[in-house]
């Protein structure tokens, strides 16, 4: 019989190819079927001792389109090259001839498994081979030797199994997030597929339990994410794996679903299935290799991340005695690993799951520190509410969420899915958050300035009415919520004035000021803006354009001249009672109001330097949160301080021993600082590194008040973060007459206003401010 | 043929486009460029503030003209593009000896 011909193969192939009938990966399959016999057909009648091998996708039985079809000629380790190449180019020819693409060798067996014992590529393609023609017996002694050349050094191979992959991911992004993703190599798509099934072909039990689910499972999302690269292939003609926006709609039609947007929300839930067991396997992977296979233990607690946080075999997981059914646990949980850099674990997900609070409910003000808190851990917030929402953790809270979520957006500057787009440009945020006096809402504004693209109508009225949904959900403050809707309402106003408008007339800042209304928002706006740039696309943000808007927000900055404002004075009523029983006897007097999550704590005393480093000192030393302080003194020199305070521990103060611990340092008795330093050492207190750590900003200004000058430090929460900025004001003798403090998140904010006695006007001279600002850096270095 | 060059102020460009298409122009490329010219670098009405920008982003234009069209899409450009201030930007003329379009291969003022 005369072997297949060219033309015949060409007709063949477009006739498949073209066939309404097949879709998916039934033509994958047919493709794959009808290489077969045409291989068949040409290796009909290969010499003894000679096999034809189909190698990699294709000993799968599965071509798509455009795949190079992967086999390999085996030849006897004497044949002379010439008759080699006279078999092989009967082979190859009429495949060539008909624009079949080959990734075609010819090896003895020898030669193959020596290139298969140093070459990834080559190594991998051999794991699994079908035999196509000829000696069989030879190919299933080739597999047998690949697979023990592969068994007998499982680290190495799953090491550079890690290293491709690593430089993959990052080099082609993920599929379920990016709008043009690639199907086969970005992070969650085919290849992640092969590379487990490679990896778990090392057939050790450790490698095996490192995948937290059945490999099986994970066959439907490779089946669909194949269907959707075949499909492109036969939409496009070519081989490219990228799934462009251009031809989503001919891909979707191929595939029966309604349109391009059904067809990317499956594709990016099959991408997160593979994502997710990825990332998960890997690490584990990783840390076998580095252990030379010894598996951790799955029940050792390796540290404490934050009361009842726990890290077991490299993941974060929930302790025993946690109070997992406390309304704000699962965002301190989430928080802590995201802060620390550790991965959700999949039980601790699925415990959370199963409890906690029903959906909607509003939030306590714990949940929203915590929230809070979770947002500002920077990059690794984008996979940690990712793994939240897994489980349908993060829209239980924000059932918003679920109206963007995997959400693809037709527009040419975006590069990512609606949701991958704020979280992006919440983790961009975090690197602002010294820039602006309320990181809490700047982060609030990141997550929330998009969010009315999941609802129909102009995104940016929809996203105005959605946050007062969120805010009252959340109980922010009527401010507050003022201010987030603010920026959602204008997170376009900057970059569209700055590009548009003349900015050298005064007209243009006047509107952006009158917009914005004062200089805290600007300053919020400014850093939305381009956190919310830069996660849009290589399109949206460049120097150029950054250069335009740093120069309207100057403009604008200048309209808004902030009047002066007074220091804060204290609420006298809340205080008279105490003001009034120093005024008698000259002590100190103080209690407290339990309010719930937080406590809070009323002093007053005679005011001296240094009273409030003290108190501040004292809180540190018995491990409470100082969340905000207010403190003023009055015209009568009594001081009075507010502290709301949170337990870091999550134990009940011990109230009696604060007190007495309060009037011994006011009296000189304890040594704050050596008693801070040996608790600050205890290991148990470790405390996770922030995974952002912009620097430490220290504003001075003698603009805001007539009488005092104002201290404004900016950084990252740390213990006894307040008592050491105090304590180093008071070392330069400066008073503290009020002071304004905030923790938000992992931020804090402290506003100091202080006098000094060494100029008439109370205010410090602006030549001493370099000398206040290094003494505050060192204070915190320290 | 002629090569016009235009640096112009960003917030003029869509009014240039307007105002070339309306001029019968059918083509042109833009690029974000940064510069300084007689202004020095930075805006007369901030001059004092810390803040100096060394190189004043601006819009850069080349439009391919025949020789006969050379002053009407110059006046009309230059008309769009002024405000009056320093930091307009300027507009230069170059010879262009010969043009290509890729796709059809056709050359000289057809390829316009």
């Amino acid at each position: 019989m005369r072997p297949v011909d060219a033309a015949t193969i060409k007709r063949v192939r477009a006739q498949l190819i073209g066939d309404p009938d097949l879709a998916g990966r039934g033509l994958a399959r047919r493709l794959s079927q009808q290489a077969d016999s045409w291989f068949e057909s040409l290796a009909a009648d290969l010499p003894a001792g000679w096999a034809l091998l189909a190698t990699g996708g294709y000993a799968r039985g599965t071509l798509t389109p455009g795949s190079d079809i992967d086999v390999v000629l085996l030849h006897p380790h004497k044949a002379a090259d010439s008759t080699v190449r006279e078999v092989a180019e009967r082979l190859w020819y009429p495949m060539w001839d008909a624009g079949v693409k080959l990734g075609q060798a010819a090896h003895s067996p020898k030669s193959l498994l020596q290139l298969a014992s140093d070459d990834l590529d080559t190594a991998t393609s051999i794991l699994s081979v079908r035999c196509l023609a000829g000696d069989a017996e030879l190919a299933a002694e080739v597999q047998r030797a690949a697979l023990e050349q592969w068994r007998k050094r499982p680290f190495v191979w799953l090491q550079r199994l890690l290293v491709s992959g690593q430089q993959r991911w990052t080099r082609f992004g993920d599929v379920a997030s990016l709008l043009e993703p690639d199907l086969k190599d970005g992070r969650g798509g085919l290849r992640d597929h092969d590379m487990i099934r490679w990896a778990l072909r090392v057939d050790r039990a450790e490698v095996t339990a490192a995948l937290e689910d059945p490999f099986d499972d994970l066959a439907g999302p490779a089946e669909l994410l194949l269907a959707a690269r075949c499909e492109l292939h036969r939409a496009t003609g070519r081989a490219g794996n990228v799934l462009l926006l251009q031809d989503q709609d001919r891909v979707a039609e191929a595939m029966g679903f309604a349109d391009a947007d059904a067809l990317m929300l499956n594709l990016a839930g099959a991408a997160h299935a593979i994502e997710w067991a990825t990332e998960r396997f890997w690490r584990r992977v990783e840390r076998l290799i580095r252990s030379g296979g010894r598996a951790a233990s799955r029940t050792h607690v390796m540290a404490t991340l934050a009361p009842g946080v726990v890290v077991i075999d490299d993941e974060a997981h929930v302790a025993a005695d946690a109070e997992v059914d406390e309304p704000s646990f699962v965002f301190r949980y989430a928080a802590a690993a995201a802060h620390a850099g550790y991965p959700l674990g999949g039980r601790a997900l699925r415990l959370l799951a199963s409890r906690g609070v029903p959906p909607g409910e509003p939030w306590t003000e714990r949940t929203l520190r915590a929230f809070v808190s979770l947002l500002g851990a920077g990059q690794p917030l984008v996979h940690t509410v990712e793994a939240l929402e897994r489980y349908g953790l993060f829209s239980r809270y924000l059932p918003e969420w679920r109206a963007v979520r995997s959400l693809p957006q037709r527009n040419a500057f975006h590069t990512y899915t609606v949701d991958r787009h704020l979280l992006q440009t919440v983790a961009n945020a975090t690197e602002h958050v010294r820039a602006v006096s309320r990181p809490d809402l700047l982060l609030l504004g990141a997550l929330m300035h998009d969010l009315g693209k999941g609802y129909p109508g102009d995104h940016t009225e929809v996203g105005m009415e959605l946050v007062d949904t969120v805010a009252a959900r959340m109980g922010l403050p009527d401010d507050d919520t003022r201010t987030v809707r603010s920026l959602v309402e204008h997170h376009l106003l900057l970059a569209e004035t700055a590009t548009r408008r003349d900015l050298s007339d005064p007209r243009t800042a006047a509107l952006a000021a009158e917009a914005v209304g004062d200089k805290e928002t600007l300053d919020l706006l400014a850093a939305l803006t381009e956190a919310d740039s830069r996660a849009t696309g290589p399109a949206a943000w460049s120097s150029w354009k950054q250069a335009l808007i740093e120069e309207l927000v100057l403009v604008t900055r200048a309209v808004l001249h902030g009047g002066q404002v007074a220091p804060p004075a204290p609420d006298a009523a809340r205080f008279a009672h105490l003001a009034r029983l120093v005024e008698a006897d000259g002590a100190m007097h103080i209690e407290h109001v339990d309010q719930g999550d937080v406590d809070l704590l009323r002093i007053a005393s005679r005011d001296r330097t240094g009273l409030f480093a003290q108190i501040a000192g004292v809180l540190a030393l018995h491990g409470l949160d100082v969340l905000s302080a207010s403190a003023a003194t009055g015209a009568d020199g009594v001081a009075v301080d507010e502290f709301r305070v949170a337990k870091i521990d999550g134990a009940l103060p011990n109230w009696q021993r604060i007190e007495h611990d309060l009037r011994a340092a006011s009296a000189g008795e304890i040594d704050i600082d050596s008693r801070l330093d040996s608790r600050l050492r205890s290991p148990r207190r470790r405390r996770p590194l922030a995974a952002a750590s912009p620097r430490l900003e220290v504003l001075l200004s003698n603009d805001a008040s007539a009488t005092t000058t104002v201290v404004e430090v900016r950084t990252a929460d740390a213990p006894a973060v307040l008592y050491r900025l105090s304590h180093a004001l008071t070392g330069l003798d400066l008073d503290v007459r009020s002071a304004v403090v905030a923790t938000l998140g992992h931020e804090v904010v402290d506003a100091f206003y202080v006098t000094t006695r060494k100029s008439p006007t109370g205010r410090v001279p602006e030549g001493d401010f370099d000398e206040i600002r290094a003494a505050l850096m060192a204070a915190l270095a320290a | 043929m002629k090569l016009i060059t235009a640096i112009i102020k960003p917030f003029k460009l869509d009014d240039v486009k307007t105002a070339l298409r309306g001029a019968g122009v059918e083509g042109m490329t833009v690029s974000e460029v940064r510069g300084f010219g007689r202004q020095g670098g930075h805006t007369e009405t901030y001059r004092g503030t810390e803040y100096q920008i060394d190189f004043v982003p601006k819009v850069r234009l080349e439009i391919v003209v025949d020789d006969g069209a050379v002053d009407s899409v110059t006046e009309t450009l230059a008309e769009a593009a002024r405000t009056g201030k320093i930091g307009d930007g300027k507009i230069w003329v170059t010879t262009v000896e010969s043009l290509v379009r890729i796709r059809t291969g056709e050359s000289g003022s057809e390829a316009i």
